[in-house]
């Protein structure tokens, strides 16, 4: 469990950086266990902070998302700008600012630290990744760079944690100390526009340089958002002129800073690059490129990797659900030792131990999902198969990256809608989020397994090879694709739309991955899921057992057609027998409760609204039950036909009697194909899951989307569901 | 040869070709974010997977697959 984080008024350590540079590692590395994972409040991205200590002092280490740039362009990077800035969520500037630059790559990464050293706060540059630079042919002389940018510049490989003590002493060195020059990467007119726009900021402004600076490269006004208050509003005006001068005589102001700033680094790239050898720059990734982006064959080893992830995260829900009832069964027996039958019981065993089962269920799934993501995503596969599979997905208004979350929400909508943490766009991740539980889950797999087995005729087409039922099987899973994609064509051209955007993404290295940042990934992954969505989960499936089990009746005066239920309960059970007699008499009893309880109740009050569909009230209640968890449907329908709670979809008596249920007062026959296929078009389209509603309200820190799911989800499982009655009752009876 | 049939779109380059950036124009977030990942007006690059999504290389080695949206346009010159 990650340890709680103490955070006082000790120094705070920003760790800024490119992706792909070695920054969580080195934060990992630097921390250890001492780190802790949260929000930073009112917005989705994840906060990363961790203690260290340094001669005896503690300091707190933020981890801030990856950016290439201080013109942010997502919300991450957004929260990155204020954060250095010292402005909310932050309490206050940060005392010192760790820039970490990969060595191979170091001309990008030295863009990203030239507009740091405009803030003139006290900063530290460690150097990562020097073995991958020199393997490449590259040699960097961290003393002359220290001399150029007038901060400290530390060596370290933070996979082997290797300088790390020099860069704690160097972090605790510059804590009060402000770098040794004012940074001036710009050309003489250039440097003379900041100088005067500079002179024009009021005294007390302490980012003069970096607010002008930024101000007057900024896009799409963020930063003059975020500097007005700093500059007053004479300089914001004068920046404005400034620009519109710059676009009329320069052209292309955009890319000026881009080229002052690279200029910059070319001009002094061989005071501190020094080639050693031959370049043998990314030979091994060329070669593998070679194979992993190719049309033909990168598109096969992708579908072998989506096709181990999908079997892997499906196969560990069997061993898991076993475990979940072994912890459940030992629960509820102790309980069942401890507290005497009754209400307390029920709560105890039905609703807490169910409640918590339901959240641990999903554990061993997250855990591996996360780990197979990031073991991807460090290798460096993860962004090839995001090329393979963006020309297909872009045609949707989506990007390759949301391929693996949707595919693994074919096992679980869970850890699908958490590893939409991987797509950098937040309207294109949201998209991802509203349309990955339409994905058939396990969970929907009892269900078609029972209805199709029991109502679909065992039929077979061309010499055997296809069969009706698996081909019913495969147009279950096939409606929510085809939904998915309609939902994420209108979405992301109506409601979440979003201006048309590049899609950008770096194609790192292959590397051997960090198993200390898997581990990690995947811990926190699992934690925050235990902590946002599971006091959710137990809340609901409390409030359904409540549902389900009130009013109660009394057992001393019980209504006439269960007396005998109740007198040969009463005398086997003080015979000490065990026998069929009695549990029909407790099936006929949990029967009778079900049906007069709040959730039978409920059942009866919608049927004209399910009439439509084909179903009658006992239908309704199995599927209001099934809401909180659509994997209950089958134990409801259990109890609902008098065969108690302990069936599941292979049970032949259950589908004896789903197969000779009438609607009542009446022989005409309740489940019909037409009914059964209705059935299964609802649970392939409702959104009958609180745990992944849960996490779409975790995920996107707000209540109206997962209201949205639910209710748009609800609609078309309906109108499919009524569509399919509706027609097909006019062929089958 | 004119400059109009030297100057093509990157989006046309095939791959296995080299080519010098001419001009990169558009919606200036977008130059800005393209330009802070070092593809700029005068780099050289080349195309190791060509198409909708392709999959561009600098001269240090590094890689970045980029889609082009309608609101950016970048000319090149085949080298």
């Amino acid at each position: 469990m990650a340890n709680q984080v103490e955070v006082s008024s000790q120094s705070t350590v920003v760790v800024l950086g490119n992706p792909n540079a070695g920054k969580s590692t080195l934060f990992n590395g630097l921390t250890g266990v001492k780190q802790h994972v949260g929000n930073y409040p009112g917005v989705t991205v994840e906060k990363r902070n961790g203690l260290i200590s340094i001669n005896d002092e503690q300091y707190e280490l933020v981890d801030l998302p990856g950016t290439y740039s201080l013109a942010p362009n997502s919300p991450e990077e957004m929260l990155a700008v204020k954060i250095l800035l010292g402005k909310p969520p932050a309490e206050k500037k940060p005392d010192v600012i760790l820039c970490v630059i990969d060595a191979s790559n170091i001309q990008r990464n030295l863009f990203l630290v030239s507009q740091v050293l405009e803030l003139h706060q006290p900063t530290v540059v460690a150097v990562n990744m020097i073995d991958v630079a020199k393997r490449d042919g590259i040699e960097i002389d961290c003393g002359k760079l220290q001399q150029l940018l007038g901060v400290p510049v530390v060596p370290v490989q933070a996979k082997r944690r290797e300088g790390f003590e020099e860069l704690k002493q160097a972090i605790a060195k510059s804590r009060n100390r402000s770098p040794e020059f004012v940074h001036d990467p710009f050309e003489a007119s250039m440097k003379d526009r900041i100088e005067h726009l500079e002179a024009t900021c009021p005294n007390d402004c302490e980012l003069k340089r970096f607010a002008v600076t930024r101000m007057l490269f900024d896009t799409d006004g963020f930063m003059s958002d975020q500097l007005k208050a700093e500059v007053g509003p004479d300089t914001l005006k004068r920046v404005a002129t400034e620009k519109l001068e710059m676009e009329n005589s320069e052209g292309a102001v955009f890319e000026s800073e881009s080229n002052a700033r690279y200029a910059w680094i070319t001009r002094h790239r061989d005071d501190f690059v020094k080639q050693t050898g031959p370049v043998r720059s990314s030979s091994i990734t060329s070669r593998l490129d070679g194979w992993l982006t190719h049309p033909i064959w990168g598109l096969c080893v992708a579908l072998v990797v989506v096709v181990l992830l999908f079997q892997l995260v499906f196969w560990i829900a069997d061993p898991a659900s076993t475990m979940i009832d072994w912890f459940n069964g030992t629960l509820a027996a102790v309980v069942n030792s401890v507290v005497p039958a009754g209400t307390l019981n029920s709560l105890l065993v039905d609703g807490l131990i169910n409640g918590v089962g339901s959240v641990l269920i999903f554990l061993p799934q997250i855990l591996l999902l996360f780990f197979i993501l990031a073991l991807l995503e460090d290798t460096g596969y993860l962004a090839r198969a995001a090329f393979l599979m963006d020309r297909f997905l872009s045609k949707i208004g989506l990007s390759g990256v949301t391929l693996f979350p949707l595919l693994s929400s074919f096992a679980c909508a869970i850890p699908g809608i958490m590893a939409t943490r991987v797509i950098k766009n937040d309207r294109e991740r949201l998209v991802t989020i509203l349309i990955a539980p339409l994905m058939s889950c396990s969970a929907r797999l009892p269900v078609y397994v029972l209805l199709i087995a029991t109502f679909v005729p065992e039929k077979s087409y061309l010499g055997g090879l296809l069969g009706l039922r698996g081909l019913t099987m495969l147009a279950m899973y096939s409606i929510g694709i085809v939904v998915a994609i309609v939902v994420a064509w209108v979405l992301r051209r109506t409601f979440i739309k979003s201006p048309p955007t590049s899609f950008v993404l770096e194609l790192p290295s292959y590397k051997v991955p960090s198993l200390r940042n898997i581990w990690q990934r995947m811990f926190d992954g699992g934690w925050s899921f235990i902590r946002d969505a599971g006091t959710i989960i137990v809340a609901v499936t409390i409030l359904v057992w409540a549902a389900a089990y009130f009013p109660r009746i009394n057992a001393d005066n019980p209504p006439a057609e269960l007396a005998n239920d109740f007198a040969t309960v009463a005398r086997l059970e003080a015979d000490g027998e065990s026998s069929d007699e009695l549990e029909l008499a407790k099936n006929n009893i949990a029967a009778f409760h079900l049906r007069q309880s709040y959730l039978g109740r409920s059942g009866k009050l919608i049927e004209p609204v399910v009439k439509p569909l084909g179903w009658d009230w006992r239908i309704g209640s199995a599927a209001i039950a099934s809401f909180p968890a659509r994997e209950v449907v089958v134990s409801t329908m259990g109890v609902i036909f008098g065969l108690g709670s302990e069936v599941d979809e292979e049970s032949d008596t259950l589908r004896g009697q789903l197969s000779s249920a009438t609607w009542e007062g009446t022989d005409r026959p309740l489940f019909t194909l037409p009914v059964a296929l209705s059935l299964m078009v609802f649970f392939a389209l409702c959104a009958q899951c609180v745990s992944t509603l849960a996490v779409i309200k975790r995920e996107t820190n707000s209540w109206f989307w997962p209201i949205f799911s639910f209710v748009y989800m609800t609609v078309f499982a309906y109108i499919g569901s009524l569509v399919t009655y509706q027609v097909l009752s006019r062929f089958f009876t | 040869m004119n400059v109009a049939q030297k100057h093509i779109h990157l989006r046309d380059l095939q791959s296995g070709q080299i080519a010098k950036v001419i001009s990169i124009s558009g919606d200036p977030r977008e130059i800005a974010r393209i330009a802070s990942l070092g593809l700029r007006t005068g780099e050289v690059i080349s195309i190791t997977r060509g198409g909708i999504t392709c999959i561009i290389q600098f001269c240090n080695g590094t890689r970045f697959c980029l889609r082009m949206s309608s609101s950016l346009e970048i000319l090149v010159e085949v080298l």
